[in-house]
């Protein structure tokens, strides 16, 4: 397991996916900080970093998709696979030591995205929020890497075609993200609403009616349960600033990632390598 | 006879394509066992299932003695290296960064041993080009150069002449043999350049419909496939003395059959039979080769 781990990390610091990846990580986000900053100190809007700092971690899912399906999709497509089963490495180690790379490859995109978004600072000063509640939150954002990263190595693991598993990746990521963004947004219907009515005397409020939007019980807390169980929901409930819960939140991504593992791990036993 | 790699009854099946129906093969210490048969026959799901790329359905095979699909089994792959179908290489690295990765696969301590490898194969001046950019043939050496790097015992190589020129052929054919016989591998080679395969391989394993046909030293081969004249005469009683008497090497096949192994002068022959009282009714020249051994153990009908 030691010797796969050197190896695949030694084939990492050689990829130069990983290495554009990284770079357009830490320029984008440091551009988005900027940008947000600079944004909110001209036109005098009222800012923290802690608003703005976690506001691309939804978008960090893409990223960790097209990382995991095209580095381990060159598992396959080159044959390499092949060179570490015949020497008798059993699958497992095989499946984890991949999930380990994959895994330290997408926290270092996270760190670096992290690193970026600090620009924001130069505009926007520190954290308003206490030590503890950051701490958590980028813990929160590790766990969801964490996660993520189990679901996109189990489908890399399995398709042995590398277009396919890319796209079938990026989809799933796509998916996870606009799926809980719905969620997210069905959640922010209020209860009730009223009509704005414009007379001669100017604008007012019209009666408060029901919002047929509205997701009643028990499917609210159906829906709350599933945003806090996806790392996608999580990720979007952090730059709203509404993850209350971050433990539970982490322990749903822990769940994800050791059901994840497990999963591939049983089904990459079982699959005939050509 | 110490055998690296045995087969009992091993099937694989393929929803209901049954690719091995009972192969039973047994490979030789320091033999060049060389897996001959048609596309489809299971050279390849054979080489793929004993170097655990795939699990048989039935059956059991033992590497160096130990059962193939136990730890031990899993343990004593490490002495294997193979290149089944095409080699296992990362193109983006370059055949120098390919080494070092499975140097590190293997936990070798010593990884200038990279470069003993290339050297071996012939790609000293390409390893630090990216594999993506390498030739058919060199892809191929660089394939073996991997499969040599845990300093295997057994060398599984699935068409290792596929795809390469002439010269390409040469050295890997002369690559198989000093590995053979310099560092004492045993060899498994599919092939279906057969003129080739025949050139190296000490062993052979004829293949049909997941089945082994039959397994045959080169020895017993170049004995069945011996150059001779068939000779057919009223009475192979008289035939033989008058061999006797000529001092050539033959074998009776029937009361009115033999081959003879021998170059002979034909009226020599004709005026010895003539003192024995036999008539020679018919000559005819045999020079069988591994072709032509194939195309008669395997009927020649079909060709899928």
């Amino acid at each position: 397991m030691i010797n796969l781990l050197s190896a695949q990390f030694y084939r990492l610091r050689r990829d130069g996916l990983f290495w554009a990846l990284s770079a357009a990580a830490l320029a984008l986000s440091a551009f988005n900080g900027w940008r947000v900053g600079a944004d909110a100190a001209l036109y005098k809007v009222q800012a923290s970093l802690d608003k703005v700092y976690f506001d691309v971690s939804p978008m960090m899912a893409l990223a960790y998709a097209v990382f995991t399906a095209l580095f381990l999709g060159a598992e396959y497509g080159g044959g390499a696979i092949r060179g570490k089963l015949t020497v008798g490495k059993t699958r497992t180690q095989v499946y984890l030591a991949n999930y380990c790379v994959c895994l330290g490859a997408n926290l270092c995109l996270l760190l670096l995205t992290m690193l970026g978004g600090l620009t924001a600072a130069l505009y926007l000063g520190g954290f308003t929020a206490g030590a503890g509640k950051v701490t958590l939150e980028i813990l929160s954002c590790v766990f969801q890497c964490a996660a993520l990263t189990a679901v996109f190595v189990a489908l890399a693991s399995l398709c042995t075609n590398r277009a396919l598993g890319s796209a079938g990746a990026l989809l799933l990521a796509l998916g996870l993200i606009l799926g809980a963004s719905l969620i997210y947004n069905v959640l922010q219907e209020p209860d009730y609403t009223s009509e704005m009515i414009i007379t001669i005397d100017g604008a007012v409020m019209g009666p408060k009616e029901p919002n047929p939007h509205y997701v009643a019980e028990p499917l609210r807390t159906i829906f709350r349960g599933l945003l806090y169980f996806l790392p996608t929901g999580q990720a979007i409930l952090l730059a709203n600033q509404g993850l209350a819960h971050p433990i539970w939140g982490m322990l749903c991504s822990l769940a994800i990632a050791l059901g994840g593992n497990l999963g591939g791990i049983l089904a990459f036993r079982r699959k005939d390598l050509k | 006879m110490e055998y690296v790699l045995e087969t009992q009854d091993l099937c694989k099946r393929y929803g209901s394509f049954h690719a091995l129906s009972g192969l039973n093969m047994a490979v030789p210490q320091g033999a060049i066992y060389g897996l001959v048969g048609r596309n489809g026959a299971g050279k390849t799901t054979a080489m793929r299932v004993l170097c655990g790329l795939q699990t048989p359905t039935s059956g059991q095979y033992r590497l160096f003695g130990c059962p193939g699909t136990s730890r031990q089994g899993a343990r004593a792959r490490r002495r294997i290296g193979a290149v089944v179908e095409e080699p296992a290489v990362y193109p983006e690295l370059t055949g120098g960064e390919n080494l070092e990765y499975q140097a590190r696969v293997l936990g070798l301590p010593d990884r200038g041993e990279a470069r003993q490898l290339l050297r071996l194969v012939g790609l000293s001046d390409a390893g630090g080009k990216k594999v993506r950019n390498y030739s058919l043939g060199m892809k191929q050496r660089l394939g073996i150069a991997l499969a040599l790097a845990g300093d295997p015992d057994l060398l599984v190589l699935d068409e290792p002449m596929n795809g390469l020129d002439p010269q390409g052929i040469i050295e890997v054919r002369e690559l198989i043999l000093r590995l053979n016989r310099e560092r004492g591998i045993t060899m498994l080679l599919s092939s279906h350049i057969l003129d080739e395969l025949s050139k190296v391989a000490t062993h052979y394993g004829f293949l049909d419909s997941g089945r082994m046909l039959r397994q045959i030293s080169a020895q017993e081969l170049e004995q069945t496939c011996r150059k001779c004249l068939r000779l057919t005469v009223s009475d192979t009683l008289a035939l033989s003395r008058a061999l006797e008497k000529l001092g050539a090497e033959y074998t009776v096949l029937s009361d009115t059959q033999a081959d003879v192994y021998a170059r002979l002068n034909i009226s020599k022959l004709t005026k010895a039979l003539e003192g024995e009282g036999c008539e020679l009714v018919g000559v005819q020249e045999r020079d069988e080769s591994l072709e032509t051994f194939y195309v008669n153990l395997m009927g020649g009908e079909r060709h899928d």
